[in-house]
């Protein structure tokens, strides 16, 4: 027999499975740490790359005044310079990301929350139908018994 | 403007049953504009420009993710500019790759507006963008408005000094870029777009959620109207070439896309029809999920509990 409610429940189930669900069900699957841990290694190899293309970009722009001061001698300086930008690009971007996956860690297990609760719902419904099944054969056999005693 | 609204009902219905199809068209047609503005101004590399690639390309992206097509279409800007000069094209991409890592990682969904941005520009309707943003979006979305603008100024100033970059073509690729890189750069018309927009996206946005009657409406006008003013005001002290006339059509023009927009498809919850398909013990399940459409507007009550424990008061005091 149909059970609409059943089927209710499952069609949520399987639409948050099929969309949101894909990326949130194996993320909640993490601890906070673990997952923004891994999410933040990505963006430190990220930040690494856009600050490599600027650099580039930067050199070949001013590589005038750069080969002067290099012949000059104030290398250190250059140097300095580029260390010191490069420590503030990371660690803003790090504050950055981490604030930004904390919230998305946050709003994934909100999310996953609602699933569960629905999940739940449907095994009870259907234990309940198990349950159910096996009154009935019960009965069936009760029946049964009753019939063969009246014979 | 009844039948304006039963109109936009019909609308609802009809995109709620072709959903699929109503988005493919769109993007077809998006993309096929996309691929005409850039053979119009920076179609250098003329294998891209036959009609057989572009419609290809544009057909291809009615089926493709956004993401996909977004990327599809960044490639082929970035082959027309290889095809003039190889360092620029380079520039050009690790400009992208920045823009990507440090913010449209974060907002895939945003990244669309390094394309639609030039777009707008290149079709000389800009004015529309920060409106249409501060009315969706948040501010966060200034960047993506920002980035799509350094996009469109990197596009430009190639296509406007396309013959001083291939002359120099001879010379070695450092001074082009060394070229290319201070026109950007000391751009003043860009930051001043830039700061405009955000300005304009900010003033659009916090009207919106004022609690006043026609928000929306009220935040397009007057954003456009600030817009139109500041963009006089800037070409004036620029002495740039947009004739003021262009700047006073395309805001107007802007305005009122912007209010059509708002009225078809900002107001609207344009809930999807879903298909499924799942299992238990004894059937196979094929749903179709139908949202249910409401027609009545939410009916909304005020309680002021301030209000009233104040007049209790007085009371008592009696």
């Amino acid at each position: 027999m149909l059970n609409n409610e059943k089927i209710i429940l499952m069609t949520k189930l399987a639409l948050y499975e099929q969309g949101e669900g894909k990326k949130n069900i194996p993320a909640g699957k993490y601890y906070k740490s673990d997952y923004i841990g891994m999410r933040l290694l990505g963006s430190f190899v990220y930040i690494n790359i856009a600050f490599i293309i600027l650099c580039a970009i930067w050199i070949v722009q001013n590589s005038e005044p750069l080969l002067k001061k290099i012949t000059t001698g104030k290398v250190f300086g250059i140097i300095f310079y580029v260390v010191v930008v490069y420590i503030i690009t990371v660690v803003l971007y790090m504050i950055v990301s981490y604030v930004y996956y904390a919230y998305k860690y946050k709003k994934i297990r909100r999310s996953l929350k609602g699933y569960h609760s629905n999940l739940k719902r449907l095994q009870k419904i259907q234990d309940e139908e198990i349950d159910n099944m096996l009154t009935d054969t019960e009965l069936n056999i009760q029946l049964d018994n009753e019939k063969q005693e009246a014979e | 403007m009844t039948p304006l609204l039963e109109f936009k009902d019909k609308l609802k219905r009809f995109y709620a049953q072709y959903e699929i199809f109503v988005q493919a068209v769109m993007r077809f047609v998006i993309v096929l504009v996309c691929m005409l503005l850039i053979k119009k101004n920076i179609g250098y590399m003329d294998k891209l420009q036959t009609g057989t690639v572009m419609l290809a390309v544009s057909f291809l992206s009615a089926f493709l993710p956004l993401g996909l097509v977004i990327l599809i279409l960044a490639v082929i800007i970035i082959a027309n500019i290889y095809a003039l000069s190889m360092p620029l094209a380079g520039v050009v991409l690790g400009i992208l790759l920045v823009m990507f890592i440090l913010y449209y990682r974060f907002t895939p969904k945003e990244a669309i507006m390094v394309v639609m941005v030039p777009m707008m520009f290149y079709l000389k309707i800009p004015y529309i963008i920060p409106i249409v943003v501060g009315l969706v979006s948040t501010p966060i979305a200034i960047v993506a408005v920002a980035f799509g603008t350094i996009t469109y100024y990197m596009l430009f100033i190639i296509s406007s000094n396309a013959a001083i970059i291939n002359n120099m073509e001879a010379d070695s690729p450092i001074k082009q870029i060394n070229y290319y890189v201070t026109l950007i750069v000391e751009n003043k018309e860009m930051y001043y777009t830039i700061a405009i927009f955000t300005a304009i996206l900010l003033v659009v946005y916090f009207i919106k959620r004022m609690s006043i009657n026609n928000s929306w409406t009220t935040a397009i006008v007057v954003g456009g109207s600030f817009e139109l003013v500041a963009f006089i005001l800037l070409s004036m002290v620029l002495k740039s070439q947009t004739p003021v006339v262009s700047i006073v059509v395309g805001t107007v023009i802007s305005v009122l896309l912007s209010m059509v927009l708002q009225f078809f498809v900002f107001s609207l919850d344009y809930s999807r029809t879903e298909h499924t398909q799942f299992e238990d013990d004894d059937y196979y399940y094929y749903v179709k999920a139908v949202p249910k459409i409401n027609v009545t507007a939410p009916q909304i009550n005020v309680k002021r509990i301030n209000a009233q424990r104040a007049r209790r008061v007085k009371e008592k005091n009696r």
